[in-house]
């Protein structure tokens, strides 16, 4: 049987053999269902068989050779740039995006030569073809992949500048204000706390930028473990916030045994950046609340209160994302999605989640999880040397 | 009439065009709290964040011009998004369109020209 004959015929065992080959190896795919993982590596797999169908005279093998076949005009994209734009957004790397051509090409080759083909000069050139056709495939995903990577990252940079303008403005105008009031003899406390207030914004903002920007260097968020209190993490948190916002309700509740193994510094700023949130989205004239529910044996849960208009449906997934398509869209104090996304990681580089609850009535809650034991943090436990 | 989701923000604006201008300097925390108000104070001149709880700013405009009734206020866009601010300046409700932060020289020279009953 020919190759492109073979692959048309045995499209299911092929995409069976891809699909445990790349959950094995690509550590974002385990997050990807296997729907969204099959169907474009079908649609890929389609094309080419199609491709090495089409006569191909001697003057075209080479120009595609040179990477200058001709595309054909289309208003759609190709499988393979749909592809590689999707990875980018799925927060694929190059190499997990290369990677997938390679298990795609692997498997169809393995399973072409274990149905024991002839091997004539006609099945070496259909083999040839097959080939070519995969780099020209690979090589549109990763131009479309670099294409979408550089979209996002404009758009990033668009959103984050947009955010540290705010506070940056609450601290010009407080600035002026207080030289104004200086000349005068006047004290301005309220403006002074609006600057420090604005400063702190834009020093979170940037604390959480390091860290995403670490973690997409592939560092991932690093955690050192050691025996510590929730009760005691939170009502320090909330202490600090409570003199950043007065005027603000913050209550926190306690409920069974708040002791833990964690890293305090990492869970503080998770907590913080919660807070920081309901704070900034939650009604004004209700109390915000911080629970920490420690009466399970294994899971320690943090969760953070505010009444007030519920978060849109439509954001509500997209929520933990650092940002992704339609999230920075949408402006409205959630879009950067940076804090959440460190909290996020924050509670995985634990072992741990978090995840959301909002609605008109019971208002917005976020609830972090965590092993108590701290065991599944262990594996990052001695990479940073801590002298205490 | 000042009116931005962040609290800071409007309190700072408020207090800075208190002390240096003959303005009188109201806040509004939010799009319908500042409908509500201009409602009732029919306010000269507004500053308007444009990108408030994922509520568009140009539909907010339309509702606090309507809300003002036949004082048709004067209309700023505020803003810290440098293609939202050009859309704006083009949008013929506004007018004028200021970045974020907003300088204070070019902010008291726009409210001299705003009212000349100021």
């Amino acid at each position: 049987m020919g190759l492109s004959e073979f692959i048309s015929l045995e499209a299911d065992k092929i995409m069976s053999e891809f699909e445990s080959f790349a959950r094995q190896q690509l550590p974002a795919a385990a997050d990807m269902d296997v729907v969204a993982l099959r169907d474009h590596a079908r649609q890929v797999l389609e094309a080419i068989a199609l491709d090495m169908r089409q006569p191909q005279s001697g003057f075209q093998q080479r120009e595609k050779s040179l990477g200058k076949a001709p595309r054909v005009e289309s208003e759609d994209s190709s499988p393979a740039e749909i592809h590689g734009a999707l990875r980018a957004e799925a927060g694929f790397d190059v190499n997990q995006t290369a990677a997938e051509y390679r298990a795609l090409r692997a498997s169809v080759i393995r399973l072409w030569m274990e149905s024991a083909p002839t091997l004539g000069r006609a099945e070496v050139i259909e083999l040839t073809r097959f080939n070519e056709a995969m780099d020209e495939a690979l090589a549109a995903s990763i131009l479309h992949f670099a294409a979408e990577a550089a979209r996002m990252r404009n758009l990033f940079l668009g959103v984050l500048s947009h955010e540290l303008r705010t506070p940056l403005s609450t601290i010009m105008a407080s600035g002026e204000s207080l030289l104004i009031s200086a000349r005068s003899g006047k004290v301005m406390p309220d403006a002074a706390e609006r600057t420090l207030r604005g400063a702190r914004r834009i020093q979170s903002l940037l604390d959480d930028l390091l860290d995403y920007v670490r973690s997409g260097l592939g560092e991932g968020m690093r955690v050192t473990a050691a025996p510590d209190d929730m009760g005691q993490i939170c009502t320090r948190v909330v202490g600090e916030l409570r003199a950043n916002h007065p005027g603000r309700v913050i209550d926190v509740r306690t409920a069974g045994d708040t002791s833990c193994v964690c890293d305090g510094q990492r869970v503080a700023q998770s907590i913080s950046n919660l807070l920081g949130n309901a704070l900034r989205h939650g009604a004004r004239d209700m109390p915000v609340t911080v629970k920490v529910d420690g009466s399970s044996r294994d899971v320690i849960t943090v969760s953070v209160h505010n009444s007030g208009s519920p978060i849109p449906e439509d954001t509500r997934e997209t929520l933990f994302e650092p940002l992704v398509r339609g999230a920075g869209a949408v402006h409205g104090g959630y879009n950067l999605g940076l804090g959440l996304y460190v909290v996020r990681e924050i509670a995985s580089a634990h072992g741990g989640s978090v995840d959301v609850q909002s609605d008109e009535k019971a208002g917005t809650v976020f609830n972090v999880q965590l092993p108590r034991d701290g065991s599944a943090a262990a594996v990052f436990a001695f990479s940073g040397l801590r002298m205490n | 009439m000042i009116v931005d989701d962040d609290r800071d923000l409007v309190d700072a604006l408020c207090e800075l065009i208190g002390l240096c201008t003959d303005w009188t300097a109201i806040g509004a925390y939010g799009p319908s709290d500042a409908i509500a108000q201009a409602g009732e104070t029919a306010p000269d001149a507004i500053l308007l964040d444009m990108e408030m709880e994922g509520v568009d700013g140009f539909d907010t405009a339309r509702r606090l011009d309507m809300a003002a009734g036949q004082r048709h206020p004067t209309l700023i866009a505020l803003t810290g998004n440098d293609r939202l601010r050009d859309v704006a300046l083009h949008d013929g409700r506004f007018t004028a369109s200021i970045l974020k932060p907003a300088d204070l020289t070019g902010l008291l020279k726009l409210l001299e020209k705003v009212s000349p009953a100021h």
